[in-house]
């Protein structure tokens, strides 16, 4: 007897998809199970379908149904009559078993990637909190999620994205405190998403942005797994994609992008000054060549005599105004940071040596540049470092060169028009619905004090701005 | 995107290429003068000063991040501008006057009036207002040729000399804004720091008194202590006492002052003008240690009172008498006190003949006890 599985199956033979066919006979009739080698647990296959068939099929004659529910050992099987699904499922990793006599199949749940295991955070790295960072496996980094918050109300949404590549994505979230209208909005954007492919949750992010050519993030990434569950009880909202590391986050908005978990495990006061401390650098980062520059060629009188001096003396042999020489420095210091990180690891100190030595001392040296200019581009690098989330600090690095173009042209005068550009393109800005300034626009005090003390103690409302359903921490 | 922002890209790069400060030098292409001297000689103005040294000589090796000295400057001419010409014929940057510490007028020059070169100071942009000036005893030029080893140049030394007494609130520290704001109130003298070189190292040498922007003369530094009690912001002297008991011994105490009034009135066509001083005096120590009374304290408040008393009348009767005028600023006082009396009076006239009352009370504190429950006190 020939059904219609059984043209399937020879379909997929003739065609090189890769599906391996294992073909069983027992009492009655013949058992094939269809799988692809490399998505599968053999061992899985072997010990919890393969054999329990053969055991009880050679003596018993067997239903579908029967094989489905008293002999293989699989936990999470599923019976469907519709051929055509076949391949989706063999394609996923499950397996599929099928009798030539039966009008049903039984799919199997025998996936079995190779996969690294929880490691420490690579870019969210910390001083104090917990290390099991995300990794590319899809159910590890939803366990990682799942056992850090057992509220039955933690909503996980899948969605596949990716039209080839099939990717699994979920979306995190905690039903009666996040704010139903943001969920709505991301799951809209994601089911919006028509794409072929997705390796990364970079693809995801940038479909999340209101506009391709926004400068600043509105997605925060996370690797860590207490960062995310720490938003998700926040009221946020989580996207998790297969195969990244880096979950998605949202609503972000942009002083949060400079607040680390560390802040609210450590003492107050500690928190408040590492905080102070990394938006006076963000703010370093940006401004601090063309500070320079204005002062060199522009408004040496804003200095004391003695200062004005020891710049002028600095730069007494330099050939190049100081816009060049602040635009070349700092292009040169963009150069080394990318070759640092696109260097394997065993040769990266090579980078360090190179800049130091060649970069700062020999162009001192040779009286290209002044020693005060690598002082400042050695800063505002390392201020840039300061900053939790890379991601802010991207923007930060182009607009470094708009702020020296300005400033070089307009002196001062282009340093505020510079800053109020860039004022106004943040506060333009939303990010699924909250300000992006929030909460110093729309003002809010007790959400302020909260940001700036993160201490869970004082925090007893959730904060206002992400309008969350639960207002009530504690 | 480009083609929705056209328009104001093309305006926004247009005013930058049109409004650019495409002529601005950087700092170290200007001639940064750090000290300026002006003299009258010969009929005509001389310039000196001292101008940072930026580079180094060939013979100096290594890198030098301090200004490594001054170079000495030197133009003349019939005025202001020529002499100013022939500065820009000999130097090759663009003069930049931002990081000017201090204006010396040579005496010469300040006899004949500063005020020309202060409207050039208050009109030209790139001069700070918080400037220094001082009348220098020998010109200017002779100044600069001291070699200063204190500090990095001559305008630096002089400058941080004044600022370190005006901070102890021993001398005063007349910027340029203030004096054109007294040269604006017209009717009114001034004081500027008088300096000059002995035994060849430069030396705050008193006041110099001016009048009508004129030096009219000057006060020795011993004598100026009847000018800082009224003038000085926080005036902290020291007055140096002889005992009650042991001639031989002397006592050294602190001034401060507590509490300063100055009061004005016109009575019978007579300007009155009343000074209440109330001193705080900290007794440092005793040349010869001794027990100190009750009734000794009282005493010795008592001789204080009366040493400042004559310090300031003394002073008071110079400024009236000998270079008959107001450096006091109490003009300010009577004019805002009674403005109507002001309007018709001469205050040069009234001031010459006006009673001066000072009364000073002084209350010692902090008798350097060591130990307070002795028996013997003090």
């Amino acid at each position: 007897m020939k059904n219609k599985f059984i043209d399937k199956i020879e379909e997929f033979s003739k065609e090189s998809l890769g599906i391996s066919i294992r073909k069983m006979s027992i009492a009655n009739t013949e058992v094939f199970i269809l799988y692809i080698g490399q998505l599968t647990d053999k061992d899985s296959l072997s010990n919890n379908i393969i054999k329990p068939i053969l055991q009880n099929g050679m003596n018993n004659i067997l239903t579908i149904e029967q094989i489905a529910t008293s002999v293989i050992y699989v936990d999470d099987i599923s019976i469907y009559d519709d051929e055509n699904k076949m391949i989706d499922y063999i394609l996923e990793g499950k397996s599929i078993i099928l009798m030539s006599n039966a009008c049903k199949y039984i799919v199997a749940n025998t996936l079995k990637v190779e996969k690294r295991g929880v490691q420490s955070p690579e870019i969210d790295t910390t001083l104090r909190g917990p290390k099991d960072s995300f990794t590319e496996n899809f159910d590890d980094n939803l366990s990682l999620i799942r056992y850090r918050i057992k509220d039955p109300a933690l909503r996980i949404d899948h969605f596949t994205i990716g039209k080839r590549s099939r990717t699994s994505v979920a979306l995190i979230y905690i039903k009666d405190i996040a704010n139903e209208k943001c969920v709505n909005e991301v799951k809209r954007r994601l089911e919006d998403i028509d794409i072929d492919g997705v390796f990364e949750s970079g693809y995801i992010q940038k479909f999340m942005l209101n506009n391709t050519f926004d400068l600043f993030p509105q997605v925060g990434i996370m690797e860590r797994s207490d960062t995310a569950c720490a938003n998700i009880i926040e009221g946020k909202v989580i996207i998790v994609v297969e195969g990244s590391n880096l979950a998605l986050v949202m609503p972000k908005t942009f002083i949060e992008f400079l607040d680390v978990d560390d802040d609210h495990y450590d003492n107050i006061y500690l928190g408040m000054f590492s905080k102070l401390l990394r938006i006076t650098a963000l703010i370093i980062s940006l401004t601090l060549a063309s500070l320079y520059v204005a002062v060199v060629s522009f408004h040496t009188d804003i200095l004391p005599s003695q200062y004005i001096l020891a710049i002028a003396t600095s730069r007494g042999t330099v050939p190049f105004n100081s816009v060049v020489e602040a635009m070349l420095m700092e292009f040169v210091a963009e150069i080394l940071r990318e070759a640092s990180i696109r260097l394997p690891k065993q040769i990266g100190p090579a980078i360090g040596i190179v800049g130091a030595i060649v970069i700062g001392q020999a162009a001192v040296a040779a009286g290209l540049v002044s020693p005060l200019m690598v002082i400042m581009v050695s800063l505002s690098v390392m201020c840039s470092f300061v900053s939790p989330d890379y991601t802010i600090v991207n923007p930060i690095r182009i607009l470094k060169f708009f702020m020296i173009a300005m400033t070089g042209t307009l002196g001062l005068f282009g340093f505020v028009i510079g800053l109020t550009f860039i004022a106004i393109n943040i506060c333009s800005m939303t990010s699924f619905g909250v300000s992006y300034v929030a909460p110093l626009s729309p003002f809010n005090f007790v959400d302020l004090k909260n940001y700036i003390f993160s201490d869970i103690t004082l925090s007893k409302k959730r904060p206002k701005f992400l309008n969350t359903r639960d207002k009530t921490r504690q | 995107m480009i083609k929705k922002f056209d328009k104001l890209l093309i305006i926004c790069i247009l005013s930058v290429l049109l409004t650019g400060c495409w002529d601005s030098e950087d700092i170290n292409k200007k001639s940064i003068t750090i000290t300026l001297g002006v003299d009258y000689v010969n009929d005509g103005i001389e310039f000196s000063g001292e101008l940072a040294k930026l580079r180094s000589s060939p013979s100096e090796s290594g890198e030098k991040n301090q200004a490594s000295g001054v170079y000495q400057l030197l133009s003349y001419g019939k005025n202001f501008e020529e002499s100013r010409r022939h500065y820009d014929s000999i130097n090759p940057y663009p003069v930049f006057l931002g990081a000017t510490r201090v204006v010396i007028f040579g005496q010469n020059y300040a006899k004949e009036g500063i005020e020309p070169y202060l409207n050039r100071i208050d009109h030209l942009y790139d001069y700070r207002k918080t400037l220094l000036s001082v009348v220098s005893r020998e010109t200017p030029t002779e100044l600069f040729k001291i070699k200063v080893e204190k500090d990095i140049s001559v305008g630096f030394l002089i400058d941080d000399i004044m600022q370190n007494l005006e901070m102890r609130g021993e001398a005063l520290y007349p910027q340029i804004g203030e004096i054109l704001s007294d040269i604006a109130l017209g009717h009114v003298g001034y004081v500027l720091p008088y300096i000059g070189i002995e035994r060849g190292s430069i030396k705050y040498l008193g006041m110099a008194v001016m009048k009508d922007s004129k030096l009219e003369g000057t006060i020795d530094l011993e004598n100026t202590h009847g000018v800082l009690y009224i003038l000085a912001q926080n005036p902290t002297l020291v007055e140096v006492i002889p005992s009650t008991k042991n001639e031989k011994n002397q006592i050294s105490f602190t001034t401060f002052i507590k509490k300063r009034k100055i009061k004005t009135d016109y009575i019978d066509e007579k300007v009155i003008i009343n000074i209440d001083l109330d001193l705080k005096a900290q007794l440092r120590y005793q040349y010869y240690p001794e027990p100190v009374e009750d009734e000794d304290i009282k005493k010795l408040e008592d001789m204080i009172s009366k040493k400042v008393e004559n310090d300031i009348v003394s002073t008071m009767k110079k400024a009236k008498n000998e270079f008959e005028c107001d450096f006091f600023d109490f003009v300010r006082y009577f004019r805002a006190e009674h403005p109507e009396i002001y309007k018709k009076i001469k205050w040069e006239d009234q001031f010459t003949r006006a009673d001066i009352n000072v009364n000073v009370k002084t209350k010692v504190i902090n008798r350097s006890l060591e130990d307070p429950n002795a028996k013997k006190k003090y």
